[in-house]
């Protein structure tokens, strides 16, 4: 697992072909591959990108036992 | 809308077709039990205790998202509904803190309503482990308190930030067990997109969601209830003031779902700004000063002295010598007895108000056009518009309950909204289109606009033959207004203006939402007769969910404009110069009146310079805060001989006083507040006046009899009497009728049942008239010394000069101080960072304030808001008036920006 | 009773995602049919081949899609659902494995019957090396023209998207499914709308099961007429049966519809009892299946017989339990998972599980009584009565049929402390 770096984020949003709101889930579920948490600073990017609410999203990505968010993140 | 019949516990029942079941049994007074309804969010379905039995459907069905049908058969409770229902209720109290004895929300709890209905016990299925204390988000708010313990999940909460007031910024976080309610990272309250509406503590079933600093201070059902007109903004929210019977104190402020004009909606200001009314900073006696110093004085004293020196500087120096300042934050009966006054008992018609300062040019500019300066709609046809055009106008900020309305017509009924402003305001989130003008470059865009619907042939030829006059007058000014010329002037696209100009043209219903970024300019009356122009030429005028809407910003600026404190006209718009008139109130108020009209706020500010004005009475404003070029405002209310300032706090403007009148405030009295669609509502006395506090026509009356001139009522409602016998649009106007929902003016007689929209079939003028507009620059343009242009506004959280707001814990939480926002790349430039002190500096004055980078302001631009006197935006703005209606340009300025010298 | 391989008649005789193996046994064949007849016809044939779905809910698929292409402007969605989270459900598996090509024309034909420009295959996520082989998939299937624009030369295009799930039992109902790839809580909604209304992005959406996806090919490929000779009358076509439990072999087998009973079918296929002891009961479709036992063990392995036996077909996850275990164990066994399960979304669901479970494991502790199991009766009642989904609705179900089939267990789990 590797620690957060904006490199890698914007590489994995190359990977998916540039972000939408239709492939929000499955990058976010590669961010959480990639770094082990969803950091808040991923969550404030995706949902400025998406048009999304920040608290939509930090909602969300809480009801699965797989993501990793806020503190959990050390954030 | 179709209806259908169908039949309720064997009840025979009509309703429109799409009426859920819920809200059909509600209507005939059958309460199905529910946890997670609210008529103003969408069915969630989350509580289930609304289940019915549908005759020839398998199993229950939720009330609450089924529509009825023809011929339905519904059986809304039996044995198995009851006991499903009771087990349902013990599953949720066996999760659910039951602290009903030491709870706020006892007594008007739904969940403790339900629990006592179904004999719900509590303990049933064992009770909830509590969770260990820990912060959430709503700990450090000086507002809001969540309990997560006491949450039942039911999501009304977070439905309703996200879905009226679309906030979002409250959501579900957490699984299973774990559950509760929070902020994006569980962040303070403050700090995220909350705007503290408080919809989420209001619509919250259980006491999960409380009133901080309510809590302890009484039971809902302790409190006694008073239903008044929030004193903030002409929106005019019917808000509940929730008082103590022993303290006499407001303890908290509610709203009723389905009142008008808010449906039980409220903002930051009405819900939670009303430390005001029983902050110790009140005035409790008047003042005289003496020796440079303030006294305190009996009334009989005070009134004496008013008395005799208007007396004397009259004798002196004429009635034209004297002027009076009437207040848009007094009631309609306080500004009919103070015109009265100036104009019956002084003897000049040198009264005017703060309208001045805000819709002077749009009650110049569309009487013109159409013969009435008001909104021409009701608040609540906003959200049917096909598209709602909103130009100088941050509604949300400003209007914010308006702005829900807004934001419902474009999320719920597909509205699509045309967002006109120089800054990137909220509702461009929601815009189909949104355009940046520069500042002062409206007549511009309106005229490209024309020009494209014309040339495109876009217009309402028939509105235009058979409803108004002058249109041939119009084409050669706009024939070579480009959307390309508009483009050098405005800085916007020429493709968006096209735009734009379809959109408003194309759609069925267009409404035009403007406010102060189009009325305050040195061409603000040539502003709004442009959107007269646009509203006409699109036949947009005399139908629901069009027109020419200007907001009003006091609360009370419509009446006072109504009742006469204006300089040119009697209450109701009768002008001082018709003689028929004149005669008419000379017999009414038994006086000689003067047939000169009268000066208006800036004049008398200058007239004071000129040794013309010595004496002014001011009720209820302030002047050394809220008017342009402070200094020399400042400079006047020094100068004056003899100033009275009657006010609830000592004002920046009282400090100047020679005697200070202690008044009550809107809770304290009775009377009546006209909203901004026009709407006369009732205010009610809740609290007691501290100390020897008086109501402000009781004052005035006082002043009067002794100056002579005898004037007593009973009560506020034999004002409103006299009121209707004077003023015809006000004719049918008494107590009696507003006593449950207010009423739209003009209602000429008691029979008559108000008006929603105007100019229908005819306009008040007879014809609609196209007043040609040519573009001319605005008074200040940058240059090298100061390169930016300054515009100025308000913000959500305060409101004018900040004297009521300020008093607020939870307004001074998320806005401590004022700011000047400065785009990023400017920022950039001059070496400033985010939360820097600068100084700002326009030829009349400099200030220090904090900046605040953003990318919703345009390069070259600053914004400021006024509200604050540690930073007071107006030392800076300009004087300079519009010729029409002598509006000063609060909204355009060169002013330059710099960093501050750090210490060394 | 004897297999019958129709869906899975080319597992194991290619190598996925090898698509020459696939095409050299027919592949293909249904979804250039389908381009031939047209979006319509396409639909008119599932109608006719009385295909219902096999994800649980048992709605027909004819009509569902019907419903989205009847909307006819913007973007429109399927979603193949392969989230297989029902315990003693593993049937899907066997398909997306063995015979990937044929659930993505499956995919293919369903997209251009409704008309879906997208569409998305959302998968266990424990199926590790299945999502491997799927993602290797969608790149072969890219490179032979059959995702992306103008497939096989026609002017259909598609997309597919494999997304990898969270490994919560609920995201596999449908509307949870779709609020999880609009990146919302993972959470069943209300309905109506529907899916086929507003589905994902608010926009008509077809959810099906990989296994109904399946059938698809095979109908066209068939013909309807003879895909009906298979099965019983009102349930044509053939089940894919997963078998766990107390026997001595668990798997899958592809039977047709009604071919035998469910008692014929654990013994021919399971070699009976693991310990050899008689079946004390049986959930026949799935985890949250009512328990069958007795007699009712000997109705036909139909819907409509399983449903007149008392219980539902579900998934078709036959889940076998001997004799020697006490009803208390197995429904603590199955509350252990559900337990955690619920989205928590609706009071009785998000309660009612957590507060069984705790009487569950208070009555297996042995400190139960008879209010306890009175307690029992009615959460789970209300909680079917009144929940929002499937998951609230169904979970009770093995707790309420083992009270009313085995009231002597629950009895000597109370009786135990008190004797
Ligand atoms: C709690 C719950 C879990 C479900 N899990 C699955 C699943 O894993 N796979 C599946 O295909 N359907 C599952 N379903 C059923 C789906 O909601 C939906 O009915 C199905 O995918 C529709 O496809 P079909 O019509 O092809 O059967 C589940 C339903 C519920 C209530
Ligand atoms: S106060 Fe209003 S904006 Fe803030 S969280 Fe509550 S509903 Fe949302
Ligand atoms: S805080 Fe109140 S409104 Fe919000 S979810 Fe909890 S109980 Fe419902
Ligand atoms: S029944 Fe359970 S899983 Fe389904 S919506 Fe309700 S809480 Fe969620
Ligand atoms: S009110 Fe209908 S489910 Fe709550």
């Amino acid at each position: 697992m590797k620690t957060f770096d904006m490199q890698t984020y914007q590489n994995l949003i190359k990977d998916v072909g540039g972000l939408t709101v239709e492939n929000l889930f499955v990058f976010l579920c590669k961010v959480q591959e990639t770094f082990g948490c969803v950091p808040n600073e991923v969550v404030r990017d995706v949902a400025m990108k998406t048009g999304f609410s920040e608290a939509r999203i930090y909602g969300a990505l809480t009801s699965y036992r797989e993501f990793k968010v806020g503190r959990e993140c050390g954030d | 809308m179709k209806e259908v019949c169908f039949n309720i516990d064997g009840t025979k029942v009509t309703a429109p077709e799409g009426t859920t079941i819920l809200e059909a049994a509600k209507g005939v007074g059958i309460d199905i039990p529910n946890l997670c309804y609210d008529s103003r969010v969408e069915p969630a379905g989350t509580c289930r205790m609304c289940v019915v039995q549908i005759e020839g459907r398998p199993g229950l069905t939720i009330s609450c998202n089924t529509p009825v049908a023809e011929g339905m058969e519904v059986c809304t409770e039996n044995a198995e509904i009851a006991a499903i229902r009771r087990t349902v209720l013990e599953l949720i109290l066996s999760d659910h803190r039951v602290a009903c004895t030491s709870c706020d929300k006892d007594g008007a709890c739904r969940l403790q309503d339900y629990a006592y209905r179904y004999q719900a016990d509590e303990g049933r299925f064992g009770l909830p482990e509590r969770r260990p204390v820990k912060p959430n988000y709503a700990t450090n708010s000086e507002g809001i308190l969540y309990d997560p313990d006491k949450c039942i999940l039911c999501g009304l909460c977070v439905r309703y930030c996200e879905e009226v007031q679309k906030a979002e910024a409250l959501t579900f976080a957490g699984r299973l067990g774990q559950i509760e309610v929070s902020t994006a990272f569980g962040m303070d309250l403050h700090e995220s997109t909350c705007v503290l509406c408080g919809g989420c503590v209001e619509i919250c079933p259980a006491g999960s969601m409380l009133d901080r600093a309510a809590i302890g201070k009484g039971r809902e059902k302790d409190l006694t209830r008073t239903r008044t007109t929030c004193a903030y903004c002409g929106v005019g929210c019917q808000l509940d003031l929730l008082t103590d019977p022993k303290t006499g104190r407001i303890v908290k402020v509610t709203s009723e779902v389905g009142c008008i004009p808010n449906n039980g909606n409220m903002c930051v200001k009405g819900k939670f700004a009303m430390d005001f009314v029983g902050s110790d900073k009140r005035l409790t006696t008047p003042l005289i000063k003496r020796n440079g110093k303030f006294e305190e004085a009996t009334w009989e004293e005070a009134i004496e002295f008013v008395a005799e020196r208007l007396k004397q500087i009259r004798s002196e120096f004429g009635a034209e010598s004297i002027a009076g300042l009437s207040s848009a934050k007094c009631t309609n009966e306080d500004n009919y007895v103070f015109q009265k006054f100036i104009r019956a008992c002084i003897g000049t018609n040198n009264v005017d108000h703060c309208a001045r300062l805000c819709h002077a040019s749009t009650v110049a500019g569309l009487a013109r056009a159409f013969g009435s300066g008001a909104m021409t709609n009701s608040i609540d046809e906003i959200k049917d518009a096909g598209c709602i055009f909103i130009i100088g106008s941050n509604t949300t900020e400003a209007h914010p309950v308006i702005g829900l309305y807004v934001k419902e017509g474009v999320m719920k009924n597909g509205a699509e909204l045309l967002v006109a402003d120089p800054r990137r305001i909220d509702l461009a989130r929601f815009a189909k289109l949104y355009i940046a003008q520069k500042p002062g470059t409206d007549v511009a865009l309106i005229n490209a606009m024309m020009n494209v619907i014309i040339s495109e042939e876009i217009y309402d030829k028939d509105f235009i033959s058979e409803r108004t006059e002058d249109f041939e007058k119009l084409k050669p000014i706009l024939k070579d207004f480009t959307p390309e010329k508009a483009e050098a002037i405005t800085t916007i696209p020429a493709e968006k203006i096209r735009a734009a100009a379809r959109i408003y043209a194309k759609a069925d219903t267009a409404s035009i939402i403007y406010s102060m970024g189009i009325t305050q300019h040195t061409t603000g009356t040539d502003n709004v007769l442009s959107l007269a122009n646009l509203a006409m030429l699109t036949g947009n005028v005399g139908k629901a969910s069009a027109g020419v809407n200007p907001l009003r910003g006091q609360n009370n600026v419509q009446g006072a404009c109504d009742l006469g404190a204006l300089p040119n006209v009697y209450p109701g718009y009768q002008s001082v110069e018709d003689s028929q008139l004149q005669t008419k109130f000379e017999s009414a108020w038994e006086q000689k009146l003067s047939g000169r009209k009268g000066l208006t706020v800036v004049e008398m500010m200058h007239a004071i310079e000129e040794d013309k004005i010595k004496a002014l009475y001011i009720m209820g404003e302030n002047p050394a805060l809220s008017d342009p070029n402070l200094n020399r405002t400042r400079k006047s209310l020094e100068k004056v001989d003899f100033l009275v300032s009657q006010d609830i706090f000592l004002s920046e403007t009282a400090e100047y006083a020679d005697v200070v009148l202690p008044s009550v405030c809107f809770a304290e009295k009775d009377g009546t507040f006209t909203n901004t669609e026009r709407r006369v509502q009732r205010v009610r006395k809740a609290v007691t006046p501290p100390g020897q506090a008086q109501s402000d026509w009781e004052i005035i009356c006082e002043v009067a009899t002794k100056m002579g001139y005898p004037m007593a009522y009973g009560g506020a409602d034999e004002i409103m009497d006299e009121i209707a016998t004077v003023t015809p649009i006000y004719g049918g106007m008494s107590f009696e009728r507003i006593d449950k929902v207010g009423l739209q003016w003009p209602c000429p007689d008691k029979e008559h049942p108000g008006t929603r929209f105007l100019h229908e079939g005819t306009f008040k003028r007879g014809k609609g008239k196209f007043h040609p507009v040519e573009y001319k620059n605005p008074d200040e343009l940058p240059d090298e010394n100061y390169p930016f242009v300054l515009t100025t506004g308000r913000q959500l959280y305060q409101f004018h000069t900040g004297t009521m707001t300020r008093k607020s814990p939870v307004i001074n939480q998320v806005s401590p101080t004022g700011y000047v926002e400065i785009h990023t790349d400017d920022a950039a430039g001059l070496e400033i960072s985010n939360g820097e002190k600068v100084e700002v500096i326009t030829r009349r004055g400099k200030v220090t304030t904090l900046a605040r980078v953003t990318g919703n302001i345009e390069k070259g631009w600053l914004f400021m808001p006024f509200h604050f006197r540690e930073g007071p935006a107006n030392m800076l703005t300009n004087d300079a008036l519009d010729p029409t209606a002598k509006i000063p340009e609060f909204k355009v300025c060169a002013a330059a920006v710099n960093k501050m010298k750090q210490p060394v | 009773m004897k297999e019958i391989k129709l869906l899975t008649r080319r597992v194991g005789t290619y190598e996925p995602p090898d698509l020459k193996g696939y095409e050299a046994q027919g592949g293909l064949v249904a979804l250039k049919k389908a381009l031939a007849m047209g979006p319509e016809s396409v639909i008119d044939e599932i109608k006719r081949a009385g295909l219902v779905g096999r994800g649980g809910a048992g709605f027909p698929t004819g009509p569902k899609w019907a419903m989205v292409a009847g909307e006819k402007q913007g973007q429109k969605y399927l979603i193949c659902n392969a989230e297989e989270g029902e315990v003693g459900t593993f049937k899907d598996k066997v398909l997306l494995d063995g015979d990937p090509w044929l659930v993505l024309e499956g995919i293919l034909i369903g997209a251009f019957a409704v008309g879906a420009e997208k569409t998305y295959i959302y998968i266990n996520g424990e199926y590790d090396q299945t999502i491997e082989l799927w993602d290797r998939l969608v790149v072969e299937a890219r490179k032979a023209g059959l995702l992306g624009d103008d497939i096989l030369g026609s002017k259909l295009s598609v997309d597919l998207q494999v997304v990898k799930s969270k490994g919560l039992y609920i995201t596999g109902e449908e509307l949870a499914l779709i609020s999880s790839l609009e990146m919302r809580r993972a959470a069943s909604r209300l309905k109506p709308p529907y899916p086929t209304e507003k589905g994902l992005f608010g926009r008509p959406t077809v959810v099906n099961n990989v296994e109904t996806l399946a059938n698809v090919p095979v109908i066209l490929a068939e013909g309807v007429e003879a895909y009906r000779r298979l099965g019983v009358e009102g349930e044509p076509g053939t089940r894919l049966f997963s078998l766990s439990g107390d026997v001595k072999k668990s798997g899958v087998y592809e039977l047709e519809i009604g071919s035998g009973t469910l008692a014929e079918f654990i013994e021919e296929f399971g070699g009976g009892t693991a310990g050899g002891r008689p079946i004390k009961a049986v959930q026949p479709g799935g985890g949250t299946s009512r328990f069958l036992a007795g007699d009712s063990l000997k109705c036909k392995l139909t819907a409509r017989a399983i449903l007149q036996a008392g219980s539902g077909i579900g998934t078709a996850g036959v889940i076998v339990y001997e004799e020697g275990k006490s009803a208390v164990d197995i429904v603590k066994g199955l509350i252990e998972f559900y337990g955690f399960e619920s989205c928590g979304r609706c009071a009785p669901c998000r309660i009612g599980v957590v507060r069984i479970k705790e009487i569950i494991d208070k009555v297996f502790g042995g400190e139960g009584t008879d209010e306890d199991l009175e307690q029992l009766r009615q959460i789970g009642k209300a909680c079917v009565a009144v929940s929002t989904c499937g998951m609230g609705q169904a979970f009770p179900l093995p707790v309420l049929s083992a009270l009313e089939l085995f009231p002597q267990d629950f009895e000597a789990a109370i009786e135990k402390v008190s004797a």
